[in-house]
């Protein structure tokens, strides 16, 4: 599997690479899962959400990607009357957020490592704690943030 | 002394021949598999030649092939299809169960409420759905408990699960997750609320009806 697009989440009003899909977790916990098109091999899932914690708990507030009929996907696809916003309440568990320059690129999933990792707990989608994980320094001339070194794309992309 | 030689040469050969079965056992496949490809059949002399070196060698060199075997065993035990083979698929036991609940007293501990409206007001939230389709499913006898376990994976992975499992006539059936997260990726050890602890928190506020 090649390195894979990361969700994003907005943290304290900064936007952040999210390495973990909550969305995985929802379909697999019974939730009903679209027909997305995988147009890519750098995101397998065929969507990326974007997630911002508010006032303590977890929301996905905007979804991209298409299904395999053609449709644009949206949130509403996934949470049919929820526009705006969606309460990640079923996840129970630590996300990551790489930070820094990178140290270590896997072209696998989302393997590779990066200075720092800040880990975000929640239980049913309320923050309990946070936690900053030192990996190493990286060279000077390593690139800084999260990134993919090469995809294929199967198809007409709609995300990223 | 003469006699003593003979006697340890012919354990020697014994016990060669013994690892040739062995050897043979694990590489016959592998050289036939090539004959049965017709591309890439090699001639009759050259597999009669491969099996005959592989006969002499083990007989008279086996000392040296143990850590060999070793070796493959080893790797094979590694390698994404063992794993997978392995690999079980994941049920709640008897040892995993943590209370007995009814369903009235599970839907008020899973009610589901967001001040933002990110989320439908009923027990599970947006998985409510889910969680009628689970209920739907229950013989007329089940007993509805909730379960914690620390899963083990094939691949080495452990998994923190929770949810609620039945049991009918003695017997584990189905179960409805509704947590399941790589422990690996969690906070060090001595911040992490243990999800055993949690859940004996929950019943001991919840009071007397669990």
């Amino acid at each position: 599997m090649t390195a894979q697009l990361p969700e994003r989440l907005i943290f304290e009003g900064l936007e952040h690479a999210m390495c973990s899909n909550p969305l995985h977790d929802y379909f697999a916990l019974g939730g009903p899962r679209p027909d997305f098109r995988h147009s890519s091999t750098a995101c397998w899932r065929g969507y990326v959400g974007t997630w911002e914690v508010i006032e303590g708990r977890l929301y996905l507030i905007a979804l991209t990607g298409r299904l395999n009929g053609g449709e644009q996907a949206t949130i509403e696809t996934v949470f049919p009357g929820y526009r705006e916003r969606v309460f990640a309440h079923w996840v129970t568990g630590t996300v990551r957020l790489p930070q820094g320059k990178l140290l270590e690129y896997v072209h696998l999933g989302y393997a590779s490592t990066y200075e720092r990792d800040l880990l975000l707990q929640f239980r049913r989608g309320e923050l309990i704690r946070r936690f900053v994980k030192e990996n190493g320094r990286a060279k000077a001339n390593a690139p800084v943030g999260y990134g993919i070194a090469a995809s294929t794309t199967l198809g007409n992309s709609d995300v990223g | 002394m003469l006699a003593k030689a003979l006697l340890l040469g012919q354990w020697y050969l014994l016990i060669g021949l013994l690892m040739v079965i062995l050897v043979l056992g694990a590489r016959a496949r592998l050289i036939w598999n090539k004959r049965s490809e017709p591309g890439e059949r090699p001639p009759f002399s050259k597999t009669l030649a491969q099996y005959t070196l592989v006969l002499l060698v083990t007989v008279l060199l086996w000392p040296l092939l143990i850590p060999l075997l070793i070796l493959w065993e080893i790797q094979k035990r590694r390698s994404w299809d063992y794993l997978e083979k392995r690999e079980r698929s994941f049920a709640p036991k008897f040892k995993d169960l943590v209370a007995r609940l009814d369903i009235e007293a599970i839907e008020a501990h899973e009610l589901v409420s967001d001040p933002l409206g990110g989320a439908p007001r009923l027990p599970f939230g947006h998985l409510n759905a889910a969680w009628h389709n689970f209920i739907a499913q229950l013989p007329p006898d089940a007993e509805l408990w909730s379960y914690a376990v620390v899963w083990k994976s094939a691949f080495g992975g452990r998994e923190q699960r929770e949810g609620y499992v039945t049991l009918s006539s003695g017997k584990i059936g189905l179960y409805f997750e509704t947590a399941r997260y790589d422990c690996a990726a969690q906070l060090p050890r001595q911040v992490r609320d243990t999800s055993s602890r949690w859940v004996a928190k929950l019943l001991k506020a919840a009071g007397p009806r669990f």
